[in-house]
């Protein structure tokens, strides 16, 4: 029995039915929609900054406008056929201000959406579908923008259960209006709201010329001491309905993250990179990347702490002052290594110091 | 607190809060552009020998953030 055919233009199964266009593989615009990669804090509570994006699991962040009104961490809580979903817990019940932003979302690279040709009449319909959890019910809200926010469409989504799991599907016709990036910069923002103020709200089903991020009206996460919010199998794709989620393979799906994050050691005395010394005082360790970065090269580079470090180099140990970002290509990044004493020209390998906690993070997100 | 490196290839960044560093080459990177609303808010700015960067030269250097 054969089990499908594919011909030039046609796919069909083990029973001759035409599969439909949609049922291709990596049909999912989004990356990591199913949470299971968390390089950054594994299932830890992720760290906030006011005003910027703040990665959680890998390629999904949370932006805020104000501190200490949430917390979030990968969680194992999650509906069937799933290990994990993004857990977003309120501190207090604060009431947003007009220009508050409390938002969750995916910034897809212009790369990743550039059939979709959107900012033109051909632009396609997507249908976005997720699976989420709250201790709250009512009606919630999101939106799609460009990279520069200046489109968007407010969505809204229904809650009528708490603490049940609900598969939302919301059909997105194309955008024939406004710049949408076709390049390596930040095509498309899937926002989900948690709590946002009028000012970034939106009447949910339309195109606007504004920077919307939720609709008008929806539930504010942040608006209830301890609420939570979980989401997982987060799919985007092409058409007018959703597919099953398009569970990938682990290893596939950690290297499409690494594309804009790789947290490189937990492992006792790793071998980090060798380079050499420039002078007495500066090293220069290559690291080179398992995956190629983004380009363009924008990488920041941050360390757990400087004591979980060692240069080797002339058979002794040196202990670095700094670890710093220098160059690097796609397929790899330069770090200048601080220390005193170290002699001109001799190699310089970065080094764990037997410790697991010793890690270096690599960071090139939109 | 920040505090700036001369590399090979340029100027780096490292915010001491956090560990984070980050070329001066990088306008679209999100830590450059804490690192710009930082500095004109008056967050302190050393050079790599922990020197404070102050008065003219400090404006000198805000004026040169794109």
């Amino acid at each position: 029995m054969p089990y499908g055919t594919i011909n030039a233009d046609i796919q069909t199964d083990s029973f001759g039915s035409k599969l439909s266009p949609s049922s291709a593989v990596f049909r999912n615009r989004l990356i990591n929609g199913a949470m299971v990669i968390s390089q950054r804090y594994g299932t830890g509570a992720a760290s906030f900054t006011n005003g910027t994006n703040n990665y959680i699991t890998d390629r999904w962040n949370i932006y805020i406008t104000q501190t200490g009104k949430l917390t979030s961490n990968q969680s194992t809580t999650a509906p069937t056929g799933y290990i994990n979903s993004l857990l977003v817990t309120s501190s207090s019940a604060y009431s947003v201000l007009s220009t508050d932003i409390f938002v969750l979302r995916q910034i897809i690279e212009g790369y990743n959406i550039a059939d979709l040709a959107w900012g033109t009449a051909n632009a396609k319909t997507v249908t976005l579908s997720f699976q989420v959890y709250s201790s709250l019910t009512g009606t919630f809200g999101g939106s799609i923008s460009n990279g520069t926010a200046a489109r968007s469409y407010p969505f809204s989504y229904t809650i009528s259960s708490a603490n049940t799991w609900t598969q939302i599907s919301v059909t997105i016709p194309g955008d024939t209006s406004g710049t949408w990036a076709t390049d390596n910069t930040a095509g498309m923002y899937v926002n989900f709201g948690l709590g946002v103020g009028t000012t970034g709200s939106g009447t949910a089903g339309s195109w606007a010329g504004s920077a919307y991020y939720s609709a008008t009206g929806a539930t504010s996460v942040v608006g209830t001491s301890s609420a939570t919010f979980y989401l997982t199998g987060v799919q985007l794709e092409v058409g007018s309905n959703a597919t099953n989620f398009e569970y990938r393979p682990y290893g596939t799906e950690l290297v499409l993250c690494q594309r804009y994050a790789q947290v490189l050691g937990g492992v006792a005395n790793q071998r980090y990179g060798t380079g050499w010394f420039f002078s007495a005082t500066n090293g220069y360790p290559f690291i080179t990347t398992p995956v190629s970065l983004r380009s363009p090269l924008n990488v920041t580079i941050s360390y757990s702490a400087l004591s979980d470090f060692v240069i080797y180099s002339g058979g002794t140990s040196l202990t670095p002052s700094a670890i710093v970002a220098d160059t690097g290509s796609q397929n790899g990044v330069s770090i200048l290594v601080s220390v005193t004493g170290a002699t001109t020209g001799y190699a310089a390998t970065l080094v764990a110091t037997g410790s697991t906690s010793s890690r270096l993070y690599l960071l090139n997100e939109l | 607190m920040y505090k700036i490196y001369e590399t090979l290839n340029g100027k780096t960044v490292l915010n001491t809060t956090n560990n984070r560093s980050f070329s001066l080459e990088g306008k679209e990177n999100t830590d450059y552009q804490q690192f710009k609303q930082d500095i004109v808010n008056g967050v302190e700015l050393l050079d790599a020998d922990g020197n404070p960067i102050i008065g003219d030269e400090l404006t000198t250097f805000i004026g040169g953030l794109a």
